[in-house]
């Protein structure tokens, strides 16, 4: 009787998550709908809007990381437009609001599972799979986008940035690493539980 | 398999419904039928007790082992 009020304890909290998450997926597809047209919007604009005129009064500082402050003394900022960095910058906000749209999805999955008393149907093998692999590609293209932005920052100010990192995220690249494992692991959960269910 | 399953053959001496077997062992009719019909891979201990409990009968007679004709 214990175990199954902590069963049905754990059914209503995915049930409210399940819901708090619709949500978030909504604002995120509206989100996402929104910074396609902005795209839009700023690649017709003229250069003209994107202007900044007198941005640090004389100076500008660049942080790395927290690691250090970089002081840029002089006149930057000036009569440069940065229309290339809001466009890179839209694609980028983008491709971070699809990469939760993806886990979350899958997370609902995995979620409806659980409620229906299936957690270790095959198909949550597979959400795990894709939520692994989407994190795999996030270590790399996160990375990549914000090296890329921060050459084209430099480049416009006028700063020799020397070359780009390819060096992954770390952190998405292990909790990937982690979500495939877990697939593997909620393979052989199904495998067990279908034996289980043969067992009269 | 080489497990068969007699159940309906001592269903039938003893004139028995399936489902009221099932009401009485606590086993599901789908599952009982499973059985009858050797779509299960395995039955648990308490499962064979409640069933020869009820139908009065050794596991021998719901279930006899007959060798594969490729084993022979």
């Amino acid at each position: 009787m214990n175990e199954e009020k902590k069963l049905s304890k754990i059914k209503k909290i995915a049930s409210a998550t399940h819901k708090v998450l619709q949500i978030i997926l909504w604002i995120l597809v509206i989100a996402s709908g929104l910074l396609i047209l902005a795209e839009v919007v700023v690649y017709t604009l003229s250069d003209q809007y994107f202007i900044v005129k007198d941005l640090y009064n004389g100076f500008m500082n660049i942080k790395v990381e927290g690691w250090f402050t970089y002081d840029l003394v002089g006149e930057v900022g000036q009569e440069i437009s940065f229309k290339s960095l809001a466009l890179m910058t839209i694609p980028g906000v983008l491709l971070s609001v699809l990469f939760y749209i993806i886990n979350i999805q899958q997370i609902k999955k995995i979620l409806r599972s659980i409620m229906d008393d299936k957690a270790f149907d095959i198909k949550n093998a597979k959400c795990l799979s894709i939520m692994g692999i989407n994190f795999l590609s996030a270590s790399i293209l996160f990375q990549l986008a914000g090296n890329i932005f921060g050459a084209e920052l430099f480049k416009l100010i006028g700063i020799d940035a020397g070359s780009i990192s390819f060096l992954p995220d770390f952190s998405l690249l292990f909790t990937g690493v982690l979500l495939l494992i877990l697939s593997s692991v909620f393979k052989y959960g199904n495998y067990l539980q279908e034996e289980y269910d043969e067992t009269v | 398999m080489a497990i068969i399953i007699r159940l309906d053959r001592v269903l039938a001496d003893r004139k028995m419904q399936l489902s009221e077997l099932a009401e009485r062992v606590d086993v599901t009719i789908v599952n009982l039928s499973k059985l009858k019909n050797a779509k299960v891979k395995a039955i648990r201990f308490s499962t064979l007790e409640a069933i020869c409990r009820e139908l009065k009968c050794q596991p021998g007679d719901i279930l006899e082992y007959q060798l594969d004709e490729e084993e022979k």
